[in-house]
Parts: C-alpha cells; structure tokens; sequence
C-alpha cells in the first residue's frame, strides 16, 4: 500500500518510518506543507494519507477538503495530540476513517495498518 | 531500540533548531505580538511539545508544553480585549531567552537544566490559574 503521511514535524514523520513494518508491502511518501503533499498525490497516487492536524498554514482536516477539491479520492486518517471532541467530530465529518492519538509507535500503526487494509 | 531513539533525537535536535528560528522572527519582528503571532507562537511549541514527548525528554516536554499553553492562553486575553501587561510579556520572552542560551546544544541541554526551568513555569502557571494576564 502507498502511504503519504504529511506532518509539517520531521520528527513525526520520523517516527512513521522508523515504526512502519518493514514488510515490503507499504511504501511510505512524506510532505510537510500543502503544495509539496498535493504534489506527491499526483506522482503517487497513495491509497492512504494521514495527516497531522496541527500544521502552520492549514490544518490536517482544511489539506484533506483540499485533495478532495482536487479531485484525489483516498482514505484518510488523522494523526493529532489533540482529541478534543470537535476535532474528532470535524473529522469524521470531513470524511476521515480514523483519527490516531501522536505520537506514534509500532502497535499504533501496526492497528491503523491492520484497519485499513 | 537505542539507535532507533539516537537517530529520532537526532531529527528532533533538528527540528528543535529550525523551529527555535522561528519563534525568534516572531518575537524580533515587535512587540506587543498579535493573535496571529501567538498562534504562530502556540503552533511552534506545541509541535516541539509532541516532539519531545516522542522522544522521550520529560523535561522538554513539560517546557515547551507549558510555553504552547502559555502562549494560547496569552493569545485567548489579547482576543477577549484584555490589556497584558510588560511582566506577562516578559514571562514569554524569558521562555524563549533560555532557549536561545542553550544555543546549538539545545534541546539535550535544556533538558539536562530542565530544573532552570522550573521556576519560571511556576510563574507561567500561577498567572494562567490566576487569570492574570494584566
């Protein structure tokens, strides 16, 4: 499966290669900020993005209405500290599969894997 | 496990260094800071926040969680109208000078002082529970 994990953090996107299985079956492409992420969606085509909330210019939920605007049809998942409800709730709205608590280790991913495939 | 935590503290020192610039434009481009500002200010310390939590350097992550809430909470009085006052200010801009003393060494450095810290975050955290921002 490609994955586009997009988090303006290059040490979440750290831990996103460190703790992804290293199975051969996932192949992991990153960005930070909106342009590069809608860049690497053409190249790609991933079939799963996670995106990080919290983000300087837009957040996760605003970069995912963003790739739909663009015509990417994909699963998303959002990777967030903050599960306030009305972020949960913006989430699930804007049609996010599942929101993932930062930071990341391998059981978290290994289950965000496992649910998506 | 230890290289894979060597080399994650090796991109967190990274980050920790570009977003420190950062947070230094912000507060020499003028004071008093805007909302936008704080916002900025809040968003820079709370991604440094879930870096070091990431990474496992408890003293980090209390500073730079406390200087994320302290800079929201700033941000939430200069939204609702309240004057903040030069020591409120001044909280903030001692936050951000012991990062800038700890220098390319930052963040083990800080975290190895994170005791300097402590008394400045009990200033931070009295005037939040007071509601004292003026």
């Amino acid at each position: 499966m490609k994955i586009l994990i997009v988090d303006d953090s290059m040490t979440s996107r750290m831990l996103f290669k460190v703790y992804m299985p290293k199975d051969g079956q996932h192949e992991l492409f990153e960005a930070a900020v909106l342009p590069d992420a809608l860049e690497k969606m053409r190249e790609v085509q991933p079939e799963l993005v996670i995106l990080d909330y919290n983000m300087p210019e837009h957040n996760g939920v605003e970069m995912a209405q963003a790739m739909l605007g663009a015509g990417f049809k994909t699963k998303f998942v959002l990777l967030t500290a903050n599960t306030q409800r009305t972020v949960v709730d913006a989430a699930l709205a804007a049609g996010f599969i599942q929101v993932v608590e930062k930071p990341v280790n391998a059981a978290k991913i290994a289950a965000l894997l496992a649910q998506v495939a | 496990m230890k290289n894979v935590l060597d080399s994650l503290v090796k991109v967190f020192c990274e980050d920790c260094q570009q977003r420190m610039q950062r947070i230094v434009d912000i507060v020499q481009s003028g004071m008093p800071l805007s909302c936008t500002q704080l916002d900025q200010l809040h968003q820079e310390f709370d991604t440094l926040f879930g870096g070091a939590r990431a990474v496992h350097l408890p003293g980090m992550e209390l500073f730079f969680r406390n200087m994320a809430i302290y800079a929201r909470y700033l941000r939430n009085c200069l939204r609702d109208g309240q004057t903040i006052d030069q020591p409120a200010w001044q909280d903030l801009l001692a936050g951000i000078a012991m990062l800038r003393r700890c220098g390319d060494e930052m963040p083990l450095r800080l975290e190895i002082c994170s005791s300097d810290s402590a008394t400045l975050l009990s200033a931070i955290e009295n005037r939040i529970n007071k509601g004292d921002a003026g």
